[in-house]
């Protein structure tokens, strides 16, 4: 009997009239959970009846607690016939489990009806008194804190980083049941709302319990999705990533209080590099204390031994991957002893087998963080995805739903070999989705793969940082994450490679795909922009099988064609990389719909794009002068486009550039396959053959079509920026303008026989429609940008295509970015200072002598590490890797020391974001920032007022305490559609209902924001010749207290640097 | 191909004032568009029409959605279903309880009744208001009338404060209270001229100094029923025309007064009877107090009639037999200021 819910209930307002007769209400409210009830006296004759109920007393299991949701049911008493229901609130008490929390939920909730929408409101004041909140949880899992947020939230600090967690659970949905025949809509709504609210909080507990079970006290970037598979069940389930934060006191808050704590990264070099005079070679001394620390390495080879890591899920598949694993990480690391091979050293290869095997534990090393704390990110090597089509059958035992399971794991496991085959032994920014139609499902999950720093995976890792740091390698922060992390002669595809245009060291693609956010110390050039790729392709209606197989068949043409438009578009906005892709993939009864959205930007790490070029393939089909045309509109599309986003990287410094820059040439990151037609997909060359990617080869009408296209994306207008990731690329001082909106848009496709052009041009138009309506209808708050623009299509019936979007406009300060412009040169004059620096050669061959011994002894470390033969041997190709990591060091350190004296002579024009990356870790720079940041407040005062966002930080304020996870889910219905202003009118005021009722909650927990905001289900269905409509929504977030930063400031007028830091600061400035 | 779904909706609702004026106007979706368009709000992002249209619809349906707490305005400030700034929450009543004067210049002191909503296509067809606006503010006009007909307190404050209005519009609602409550007629030809803000002005004398309100501010209706028992002693100010004396010892008293500062002395001497006549009858006869237009005449200037009636009202005190002289002032100040402000072109 671990815990006491209490419930009061106080008053009504604004109630529905029940009886026509008097025009009122008699109400009286039933309060039930589990399979207890109370009931309020009736408060009879009165639209806004005062009840204030004693306290109603329910004594539950802590399970209970966890998986029920109170319903509070308000009725109008009838003497002489049945009492009518008004409307339910189900209030989701999970947030008072977790003692940092709420503590009381108490305020006016909307009483909602799955038929007639909101009637009227109702005061409910909530408590629990849990017995004993020691860690004896069995079957309960409170205490474990969830965050739609996908990035370390602020006023948390996370000490380790888990891992994935992941669960599903099915069951029967009672629309589908045989119950459903004889009992009325409302009664089918309400029993469908009350599962998913059940099987949404049993999702929770087992996540919770697996958190625990690893170590770790929260998950990050919880995503819950339901699979509405009609006939064969209802799936929920949810992933997302364990970690083990800390509350930051609120003292210290403003020192660590963000996902891009600069104590991580920047803060660790500094002690890692040698003495000041910077001739001291590092590694002798630090060598043996590296080998001291023996358990983590020893531990290492078995992994039958695994506590260094806090993640102890035993894995069936150790084995097997770790065969895998033995035949790639030598390749990476031994493979390339010659003259190119900077980054194959064995200090490189220990940390990445240190960290691999570390990762290799996990039976998924996924992330799905999209935002990291700076140091956390080695590096990026690109886009996986795996698809994967299933027959859909009934869920036959909803307690064992191992054949979900397994689907979901079949695509882990590719996902997790995509990574491995680009050299990477993590995934992150990983989700997952599906799409189903009939009994055809698409399971899709993407990430991005990429190689992170090990000390984030080790307990306790940050309080003994400094024995750790001397593995990670001294990139600079700036263009790290931007470095191969595949060997190059060994590159999993074929890819055009040049050396870093930030360091010159370390080899970078050309074009860079990911599924994350801009990391915060990026250096780019000019704004992002939002890039699409649409796509439709029609398909013959079948059943079964041949329904799957045929489906199967098209989603690898349909993946290549988006990933050629996007690459089409990313050149002609002459970017070089692709932030936060995602790439839905949606099945209709006679259509697939393809929608690729990610943030284009301009990394000054990568090689700028070129052009691109038309080649007519059969010079008689065309006249050479039609190509020249339209030639021309790509070159000044491109120019435009240039101009639009102030794309002007800084200039090319003639020296050090290792090798010459061959013309760059197109190739893919893009990874994916489905499991039905398994290997040979997986090996599908994505680069266009031998072809040059620049070149548009027109051979017929439809690549004429398909250039046109291309052109028809029109710029967002003057004084808009779009964006679909957190951080809009290029702006960052963002005012306190927010607007979160969600649009959805129908369209009904009347033509009988459509082709694939048409189609294409039809849902091109009509996503492109949609983002001029978002333009206009934000018009009055120019200067402002367009960011999280989440698009999701379904093809609902045979001849309609939804869309549905949210996203949201913030203002920013359009003046303040150029008071930033003026501060590049200080930031430039900096880059200055390190090429300034000349190293003499002497001190080189120096360090590489004294070096030897080191190496091998490194090497010894990792030969036992790996027990390869191979990894004993010592190649110079590592001493030289040895020296360049070094004299990186001594120039890092060198930039750092005289960073603040430079004059600043060079000239280029830089990016803001490098600007506010170094701002993070410069205290020089902090007066500065706290100016720009100045007085903003934050909106009204008044408490009513929430607000709400898709992203992790609202502009202006500072999150002081996150309250619980907001995870609702809704049904309405009606019987008299056009009554209610036909499908329109019904899903606006449904909206607008679901809006307010999200709102309301997280005003009676105490907050006043809703971050990390998301609309994962919309769907809708319609009957207009019956005049009925059905909407089922989902949403999902965070609810925040959150404080403006001007209030703040006085309180912490010591704050330094960490407030400028998160993502919060680019709200602030 | 045609777009079967589309909506829009924000976490703070969305509202342009130009659309919400179209709205309140009565303009249909696809005419106010037109108004849009050459408005010339399509230069502004690149708008197209179809935006246009997509915008107004959404718009529209908002308006639709918030009508029903409009009818109540406290409602709005705390229901939960449109998160609108407070200074929004005022634009959106204000705009919605503003009427148009030539509207209520053709409805004021008739009832508020199911028959005179049955002409308001007439009337619609007169002032080329639009008969949906019409209706709104017919309705608003009746839905005041009933909310304050059953409060007590100040009429203007009972309004101001029920319906969230600025304190001008509430005082012409309070005007239109008043005079439907009293019905007193103002669509005679010879009344044509004015406009409504001369009798709201007119009302809010007779509020303030006339009903029973002037006296006991805590009955019912105080401010819409006249004060019965001064009305009552209006009657004994006939004094003034029916005792000769008084009445010749008033006018040589006014004559000498008026001499020689006007050069309409001639005919303010000629009509003194008459219009002494006029306004005693007024005020023994009071449900017309509108009749009084005798004082009206082309040739007298504004100045003219106040000097005459300044001289008028104070002569009357020196009139030994004249003993109503409280009721006198109450009765003078009102009618004085009335006339002053209806005595216009």
């Amino acid at each position: 009997m671990p815990g006491k819910l209490k419930a009061k209930i106080v008053a009504g307002r604004h109630l529905p009239v029940m009886d026509r007769a008097s025009d009122l209400t008699d109400a009286f409210v039933e309060v039930k959970f589990g399979n207890t009830t109370f009931k309020t006296d009736v408060c009879p004759k009165s639209l806004n009846p005062q009840w204030n109920s004693e306290w109603f007393k329910f004594e539950v299991d802590d399970e209970d607690l966890q998986d029920e949701p109170l319903q509070i049911t308000v009725l109008d008493h009838d003497t002489y016939s049945a009492n009518d229901a008004i409307g339910k609130v189900y209030i989701d008490i999970d947030p008072l489990l977790y003692s940092e929390a709420a503590s009381v939920i108490s305020g006016w909730f909307p009483i909602y009806d799955t038929i007639h929408g909101i009637r009227g409101e109702i005061n409910v004041i909530v408590k629990v008194e849990l017995f004993n909140d020691l860690n004896r949880f069995r079957q309960s899992s409170c205490g474990v804190k969830f965050f739609c947020t996908t990035c370390i939230p602020q006023c948390y600090r996370a000490t380790l980083v888990h891992g994935f967690v992941e669960e599903l659970v099915v069951n029967e949905d009672p629309e589908y049941q045989w119950i459903d025949r004889i009992r009325t809509p409302r009664a089918s709504n309400e029993a469908r709302q009350r599962l998913i609210s059940l099987m949404s909080g049993e999702l929770q507990r087992k996540i919770g319990l697996k958190v625990l079970e690893m170590g770790g006290n929260a998950v990050v970037g919880y995503l819950q999705c339901f699979d509405l598979e009609g006939e064969s069940g209802l799936v929920v389930r949810a992933i997302g990533t364990a970690c083990t934060l800390d509350k930051l006191s609120s003292g210290s808050a403003p020192n660590t209080n963000t996902h891009m704590h600069p104590n991580t990264a920047p803060a660790s070099n500094a002690c890692n590099s040698p003495s000041k005079d910077g001739k001291e070679p590092v590694f002798v001394e630090d060598l043996p204390s590296s080998s001291g620390p023996p358990t983590p390495f020893r531990a290492l080879p078995t992994s039958s031994s695994p506590p260094p890591f806090s993640p102890s899920k035993p894995c069936s598949r150790q084995s097997s991957s770790s065969d895998t694993d033995l035949s790639l990480t030598p390749k990476t690391g031994m493979g390339s002893g010659g003259s190119a091979g900077k980054e194959a050293g064995p200090l490189r290869t220990l940390l990445r087998q240190q960290t691999q095997t570390a990762l290799e534990q996990r039976e998924f090393p996924f992330f799905t963080l999209t935002s990291f704390p700076p140091g956390f990110l080695l590096h990026v090597g690109g886009v996986v995805s795996a698809r994967s089509v299933k027959l859909l059958d009934r869920i036959h035992n909803p307690d064992e739903p191992e054949t979900r399971d397994a689907w979901w794991e079949e695509i882990r496991q590719e996902i997790k070999s995509h990574a491995r085959a680009l050299g990477c032994h993590a995934v992150v920014g990983y989700s997952e989705s599906t799409s189903i139609c009939e009994e055809v499902c698409i399971l899709s999950a993407s990430g991005t793969a990429a190689i992170l720093n090990p000390r984030y995976m080790r307990e306790g890792c940050l309080d003994i940082g400094c024995t750790d740091h001397r593995f990670e390698e001294p990139s600079p922060p700036n263009c790290g994450f931007c470095h191969i992390p595949y060997d190059e002669l060994n590159m999993p595809f074929p890819a055009q490679l040049t050396y870093c245009y930030h360091c010159r060291r370390q080899k970078v693609p050309d074009v860079l795909f990911t599924t994350i956010d801009l990391p915060s110390e990026a250096a780019v050039a000019g704004k992002g922009c939002l890039i699409q790729a649409r796509l439709c392709r029609l398909k013959k209606k079948a059943q079964g099988e041949a329904n799957a197989t045929a489906i199967s068949n098209l989603l690898p043409f349909m993946e290549y064609e988006l990933h050629t438009q996007l690459m089409n578009k990313l050149k002609l906005r002459s970017m070089n990389a692709l932030f936060g892709l995602h790439i839905q993939i949606s099945v209709g009864e006679n259509m697939l719909l393809g929608l690729a959205s990610a943030t284009g930007v301009y990394l000054t790490a990568l090689p700028a794009p070129g052009g691109i070029q038309i080649a007519g393939k059969t010079p008689g089909d065309l006249s050479s002068e039609h190509i020249s045309s339209i030639q021309k509109r790509i070159n000044d599309t491109i120019a435009v486009n240039k101009e639009l986003y102030q794309i002007n990287p800084p200039e090319l410094a003639e020296e050090g550039v290792g090798s010459p820059i061959p013309e760059p040439r197109h190739r893919s990151r893009l990874f994916r396959s489905h499991s039905e037609s398994s290997d040979e997909l997986s090996e599908l060359d994505l680069s266009h053959g031998k072809k040059d990617a620049f070149v548009l080869e027109i051979d017929d009408t439809d690549a004429v079509e398909d250039i046109h296209s291309l052109l028809i994306d029109a710029p967002p207008p003057t004084g808009f920026y779009s964006c679909n990731t957190e951080n809009m690329p290029g702006i960052s001082n963002w005012t306190s303008g927010v607007q979160m909106f969600t649009s959805v848009r129908v369209l009904r496709l009347s033509n009988a026989n459509l082709t694939n052009q048409g189609l294409n041009k039809i849902f091109t138009d009509l996503c492109e429609n949609l983002l001029k309506s978002f333009y206009f209808k934000l018009r009055s708050m120019i200067p402002c940008c367009l960011c999280h623009l989440n698009f999701t299509v379904a093809v609902p019936e045979e001849e309609l295509i939804q869309v549905t979007v949210t996203a949201v406009a913030m203002t920013y300060d359009k003046e303040q970015t150029q008071e930033k412009t003026a501060e590049k040169p200080i930031n430039k004059g900096s880059l200055e200072a390190e090429e300034q620096l000349q190293f003499p050669l002497e001190l080189c061959a120096d360090s590489s002598s004294s070096n030897i011994q080191t190496a091998s002894k490194i090497s010894g470390v990792g030969e036992s590490t790996n027990m390869s033969p191979r990894a004993a041997s010592v190649d110079y190709g590592s001493f030289a890797d040895r020296c360049s990591t070094w004299l990186e060091l001594l120039r890092l350190k060198a930039h750092t020391i005289r960073r603040g004296s430079v004059k600043t002579s060079r000239r280029t024009q830089s990016l803001a974001h490098s600007v506010s990356s170094l701002e993070r870790c410069s205290p020089l720079q902090e007066g500065r920032s706290r100016s720009l940041r100045s007085s903003r407040s934050f909106g009204g005062s008044s408490v009513t007022v929430v607000k709400m966002t898709p992203l992790s930080f609202l502009p202006g304020t500072r999150i002081i305490k996150y309250l619980g996870i907001i995870n609702m889910f809704f049904i309405r219905e009606t019987t008299s559609l056009r009554e209610e202003g036909g499908v329109s009118g019904f899903l606006h005021s449904f909206i607008a209902e679901v809006f307010a009722m999200v709102r309301a909650h997280v005003a009676a927990l105490g907050g006043n924001a809703v971050v990390s905001y998301s609309m994962k289900e919309c769907v809708f269905m319609e009957n207009p010749n019956k005049n009925q409509a059905q909407c089922l929504i989902n949403v999902s977030g965070d609810a925040v207290i959150c404080i403006s930063e001007t209030d703040q400031e006085s309180s912490a007028s010591t704050a330094n640097t960490g407030q400028t830091g998160g993502s919060e600061t680019d709200g602030a400035t | 191909m045609s777009v079967e779904l589309d909506v829009f909706v924000g976490n703070t609702t969305i509202m342009d004032e130009e659309v919400y004026q179209l709205w309140l106007d009565g303009y249909t979706v696809n005419d106010a568009v037109k108004v849009r368009m050459e408005g010339g709000v399509m230069d502004e992002c690149e708008a197209s029409k179809d935006v246009l249209l997509s915008d107004t619809m959404d718009q529209y349906r908002t308006f639709q959605m918030c009508e029903r707490l409009l009818h109540s305005p406290a409602k709005l400030a705390n229901q939960l279903l449109f998160q609108i700034p407070p200074h929004r929450q005022i634009m959106l009543i204000e705009r919605y309880y503003a009427f148009d004067d030539t509207f209520v210049r053709e409805v004021l002191g008739k009832k508020l009744s199911k028959g005179t909503k049955k002409d308001l296509d007439d009337i619609s067809a007169k002032t080329s208001v639009t008969l949906k606006s019409c209706r709104r503010q017919f309705d608003n006009f009746k839905r005041v009338f009933k909310v304050v007909e059953e409060l007590k307190g100040p009429l203007v404050e009972n309004i101001r404060q029920h319906f969230l209005l600025s304190d001008k519009l509430a005082r012409d609602y309070a005007a239109i209270v008043f005079f439907a409550n009293n019905r007193f007629e103002t669509g005679k030809r010879k009344l044509q001229y004015l406009s409504f803000q001369d009798f709201a002005f007119c009302a809010g004398q007779l509020i303030s100094n006339w009903t029973v309100g002037a006296v006991d501010n805590m009955v019912e209706d105080m401010d819409v029923d006249l004060d019965k028992e001064f009305l009552q002693e209006l009657k004994e100010l006939k004094i003034l025309i029916t005792d000769k004396d008084l009445l010749d010892q008033h006018k040589s008293l006014v004559c000498t007064a008026l001499r020689g500062k006007t050069k309409v002395f001639i005919e303010m001497e000629g009509s003194f009877k008459n219009l002494s006549r006029g306004l005693i009858n007024i005020a023994a006869n009071i449900s017309l107090p509108l009749r009084l237009y005798p004082c009206r005449s082309d040739r007298w200037s504004a100045a003219d009639m106040k000097l005459y009636l300044t001289h008028y009202t104070n002569s009357a005190h020196i009139l030994d037999t004249f003993k109503h002289q409280v009721v006198w002032d109450r009765y003078m100040g009102v009618v004085k200021s009335c006339i002053f402000k209806m005595y216009h072109d």
